[in-house]
């Protein structure tokens, strides 16, 4: 059911069957719309600017001749015509590419195999970690070509990656922690248990959580930590004994992301390539958004997928979405969103900033 | 819309006959388009010329489609941006919304001989207070006649931001005009 008395200038414009009835003179659409006009006698004066509107953007006409038609047509014509000798220089360009790409590829599952040897070896810094912990240490390697579950005494689950390998205490808790040390890949489950906080330390950075479930990956140069669930907190191993300055600690919330550079001890925030929603939206609606300011936009997605976006509400004040969006990934509806409003956005310790000069 | 999908493959096989009635059924709508976007008419028909020998020359690497209109206002259209950073290499052209022409011709061209001066003085005025990227969308959605998903394809956005920005453009428009017919009509009271 259509209200047209709540019909606007703009309704009729976009309105199909109007412009059927306006342009192509449908007689079916013209009957309906005299109805309309009858039915309601205050939309007539809309109803006939619109028609105006719409006449006057249909009938124009164009500037370039007959005889200059004729002469470009010609043009093109006579041009692609030489082209039929052309192909050889083509075909010998892309013969160079292809073999260029396969050099690429070559090369690049090379660089594969001797990485992922690489790999399965330990890290050297873990196993001088290992070595140095005065209890009895249970080891997990995974050898397999897939992820592998462990379950840790304290019923936390640990999904390790191929080419991967923890250590842990055989008696797991001790002196109030749970600690496992990581080379390589493994997503964590952690048991909820307050009062001996878990620790993971994996190429010079620890990650310490209460409860909750993250991703820790290490590679030769960088330790990068993914939290799902729960509040998580990183810091680089050398600054675990300095209790005085912990300024390189941070703490993640879902969806955010640490990347620890292991070369010059920096660690910095991110945000995950494909956020996961936390929440389900609170509206049915969920995310349609019907000429709504775009701050009620964006607290909708902070709520849902738990990342701060940060704008300057003053500029984006006047700024309204009028958009469906489903379950697209995060970025992808920003990019929506940004692309719509004429705005951009970047990505910046763990926050989205979200830049724009303003709506009309 | 079929119908557009076997031309196109007909052309892709090298089909001569097919590939000038495509140049005939599109150049007009081009060159309309692109006069919005480029004043020089010899660097217009420069551009028109480039694109349609461009698909002729890649015509064997190129993919389907069943939307030829939309796919050559597209591609017009990024030609002459291209062209346009080529030339004016001092004068930045970084954001894609100072693309559209903003001279006064523009609004004669879009509005039709056949109203009345004075409607069209009117139209015109409010026309040239929109973003030039504004009056682009007005003009591919009521003087192309395109849907918003051809628009998406020749603009490079969404469904959704077309939707978007059309209903804001509309919205905008009907306010603008409203505030000029209120102020002609203060006009004629008063005196």
């Amino acid at each position: 059911m259509i209200y047209y008395d709540k019909y606007n200038l703009e309704d009729f414009l976009l309105d199909e069957n109007f412009r059927l009835w306006v342009i192509h003179n449908d007689r079916k659409a013209g009957d309906f719309w005299t109805e309309i006009e009858g039915q309601y006698p205050d939309k007539k004066i809309i109803m006939q600017q619109a028609r105006e509107l719409l006449l006057t953007w249909n009938q124009t006409h164009s500037e370039l001749s007959e005889d200059d038609l004729e002469k470009q047509v010609n043009r093109i014509l006579t041009s692609t015509e030489r082209q039929v000798i052309k192909p050889f220089s083509h075909k010998f360009t892309r013969t160079w590419i292809s073999v260029a790409a396969s050099a690429l590829l070559i090369m690049g599952v090379g660089w594969g195999i001797s990485h992922k040897m690489q790999q399965e070896k330990p890290a050297p810094d873990y196993q001088q970690y290992v070595s140095q912990v005065p209890v009895p240490m249970k080891e997990i390697v995974n050898k397999t070509s897939q992820k592998m579950s462990v379950n840790l005494p304290d019923g936390s689950v640990v999904a390790l990656s191929p080419a991967s390998r923890i250590s842990y205490a055989e008696a797991f808790i001790h002196d109030k922690k749970r600690e496992v040390y990581l080379s390589g890949e493994a997503f964590f489950d952690v048991e909820k248990d307050a009062l001996n906080p878990f620790f993971v330390y994996a190429h010079g950075l620890v990650t310490r959580v209460v409860g909750t479930s993250f991703l820790v990956k290490t590679t030769e140069s960088n330790v990068e930590v993914l939290v799902r669930s729960g509040r998580v907190s990183v810091l680089a191993m050398k600054d675990i004994d300095n209790q005085n300055n912990r300024n390189t600690e941070l703490l993640l919330t879902p969806n955010q992301q640490a990347i620890f550079s292991t070369k010059d001890n920096l660690l910095s925030k991110s945000i995950s390539s494909m956020p996961l929603e936390l929440i389900k939206p609170e509206t049915q609606s969920g995310f349609v958004f019907m000429d709504q300011p775009i701050h009620k936009v964006f607290a909708t997605l902070e709520k849902v997928y738990g990342i701060p976006i940060v704008y300057d509400s003053t500029v984006m004040e006047k700024c309204s979405l009028h958009v469906e969006l489903s379950n697209e990934p995060f970025f992808t509806k920003l990019d929506i969103i940004s692309q719509t409003i004429g705005a951009s956005y970047r990505v910046s310790d763990g926050q989205v900033i979200v830049s724009s000069e303003g709506c009309d | 819309m079929e119908n557009d999908a076997l031309l196109w493959q007909k052309f892709k096989n090298g089909d001569r006959a097919v590939f000038e009635s495509m140049i005939r059924a599109h150049y007009r709508t081009l060159f309309d388009y692109g006069k919005k976007l480029l004043a020089d008419h010899e660097a217009l028909t420069d551009c028109i010329h480039d694109v349609f020998t461009t698909l002729w020359d890649r015509r064997e690497f190129l993919g389907t489609t069943d939307q030829i209109k939309p796919y050559l206002l597209k591609s017009l259209r990024n030609r002459i941006f291209k062209e346009k950073q080529r030339t004016n290499v001092f004068i930045s052209l970084g954001d894609d919304d100072a693309l559209f022409l903003n001279e006064e011709d523009i609004e004669s061209r879009i509005i039709s001989s056949e109203h009345t001066a004075e409607t069209k003085k009117q139209i015109g005025y409010v026309l040239h207070t929109l973003t030039p990227r504004q009056q682009e969308i007005i003009y591919l959605k009521f003087y192309e006649n395109l849907t918003n998903d051809q628009i998406a394809t020749v603009l490079g956005i969404t469904r959704p931001a077309v939707a978007n920005l059309l209903h804001i453009t509309l919205k905008l428009f009907r306010e603008k005009w409203e505030t000029l017919l209120h102020a002609i009509l203060l006009f004629f009271i008063s005196i």
